[in-house]
């Protein structure tokens, strides 16, 4: 899928490009201007629809997904930056995380003491306290409720979640 | 009237930030409006612009120009509410192109006027590799209205030459001096080309140097000798194909330090106050951790 989301992605660059040329010239071309709205739109409908189905399948995504970005998602803080964008998914998911490990008296992954900024998300994963709680049935419930809603046959995982409950 | 904008974009170390704060001097400038750009996600450099009063925007954490957000937008539109100028600094890696791309498609030509685009050249770097400085920068030499050569100052009259003469045959709108950010301002009255240039460029933008990826390092869970890291900066750079190295350390005294790091030298200042944070760019940067770097100081 994220081979897919790359493609797309270079599909996208190429009409902004266009796109941005054409203003510069004060062109007004409204077949150029749809297809790249709706090369944002496929970008963000495919980004939608990765669900992962715990956690650890969301961490490790992640980590190999970018890693040969220019910004990678390597450690802590690639990932909490990463996961600090008000109302996107990533964010909820994160918070949701957090707020889990809170209710089981564990620390949360904001914790820069406790989770330094360098530690690699790999290492994350060894955690105790996460494994734990990625055998917690419940929270596994919880987690695909949230990841797998729909609302009348639309995708809309993580609408229900909100980060400030 | 529409506030002039003005894009400072050069390698990391290059002397970006030390030209920024010679431009602030400029009577013109004195109210400029500030968009800073950082890898790290509390900057690196903001401490040296604290003399400046006017509005400070740090971007921090992500690339404006390669980023999917709307950072940049969002923070042209906060501060075009005033007719002062404003002036991005980018990041290390960052693309001027694509920041051109950015602003047009946000329509931020309706409310900004693009008056000049800087690119700081690092001589000591270009003189180096002079054949393949030049064409990893190509495009950012060209669109450039101005390239202003930074640490030419370190180099002999010979190598100054080269350097000038490989830049006049890359046909650069203007090229000239800038050592410790000193720069002749009659040179930014010139007429912005960089639209223009973007808009004839038959060639895809890449969003970045090829190959060059970063990291960032928190040091401030351990205390690092200035010493102990230049002497490693040459192994971690060849180990990891590091080019530069940006950021703070603080030593076991509770003593700063800033450092810059390029491949030939890494300048070592003490520092006040500022974030604990090492920015490291490169073709493996990823690769480099806090564990790497002390183990290669644990071996020195």
């Amino acid at each position: 899928m994220y081979a897919k989301y790359k493609q797309l992605l270079q599909i996208e660059a190429g009409f902004a490009m266009k796109h941005a040329k054409q203003k510069i010239n004060g062109v007004v071309d409204v077949e150029l201007a749809g297809n790249h709205e709706q090369a944002r739109r496929e970008l963000q409908s495919l980004s939608d629809s990765m669900t992962f189905s715990n956690p650890f399948v969301w961490i490790m995504y992640k980590f190999e997904a970018y890693k040969d970005e220019a910004q990678p998602i390597r450690t802590m803080r690639d990932f909490r930056i990463h996961c600090s964008k008000e109302g996107d998914i990533c964010t909820k998911r994160f918070a949701f995380v957090n707020e889990r490990l809170a209710l089981k008296g564990q620390q949360s992954l904001m914790d820069a003491d406790y989770y330094n900024d360098n530690i690699l998300l790999d290492t994350l994963l060894e955690e105790r306290s996460l494994q734990e709680l990625v055998r917690d049935p419940e929270f596994i419930n919880l987690w695909q409720m949230h990841e797998y809603n729909t609302v009348d046959k639309r995708i809309a995982k993580w609408e229900g979640y909100s980060t400030t409950t | 009237m529409k506030p002039d904008l003005y894009l400072i974009n050069g390698p990391l170390g290059a002397g970006k930030t030390t030209f920024l704060k010679e431009l602030l001097k400029l009577p013109q400038h004195k109210d400029a409006r500030i968009i800073e750009n950082e890898f790290a996600n509390t900057s690196v450099d903001t401490e040296q612009l604290h003399d400046h009063h006017a509005e400070v925007q740090t971007i921090a954490g992500v690339c404006i120009c390669c980023s999917t957000g709307d950072e940049l937008t969002d923070a042209l539109g906060l501060l075009s509410k005033s007719s002062a100028p404003v002036i991005i600094e980018a990041t290390g890696i960052a693309n001027s192109l694509r920041l051109i791309e950015k602003i047009v498609n946000a329509d931020m030509l309706d409310v900004y006027t693009v008056r000049h685009a800087i690119f700081i050249l690092d001589a000591i770097e270009a003189s180096d590799n002079l054949e393949g400085t030049l064409d990893t920068y190509r495009h950012e030499l060209q669109a450039a209205d101005t390239v202003f050569v930074s640490k030419s100052d370190l180099l002999d009259t010979v190598q100054v030459e080269q350097l000038m003469d490989a830049l006049s045959g890359l046909d650069v709108q203007q090229v000239s001096f800038a050592n410790e950010g000193v720069f002749d301002p009659v040179l930014l009255e010139a007429e912005s080309r960089i639209l223009d240039y973007f808009a004839q460029l038959d060639e895809p933008i890449d969003n970045h140097e090829e190959g060059a990826s970063y990291t960032v390092i928190d040091t401030s869970v351990v205390s690092l000798e200035a010493s102990q890291l230049e002497l490693v900066w040459q192994t971690i750079r060849l180990e990891y194909g590091i080019r530069r190295m940006k950021g703070n350390i603080q030593s076991a005294n509770g003593t700063m330090w800033h450092i810059e790091a390029t491949p030939h030298q890494c300048k070592v200042s003490s520092y006040e106050s500022g974030a604990l944070r090492l920015v490291v760019i490169g073709k493996d940067a990823t690769l480099v951790t806090l564990e790497s770097v002390l183990e290669a100081v644990a071996h020195d």
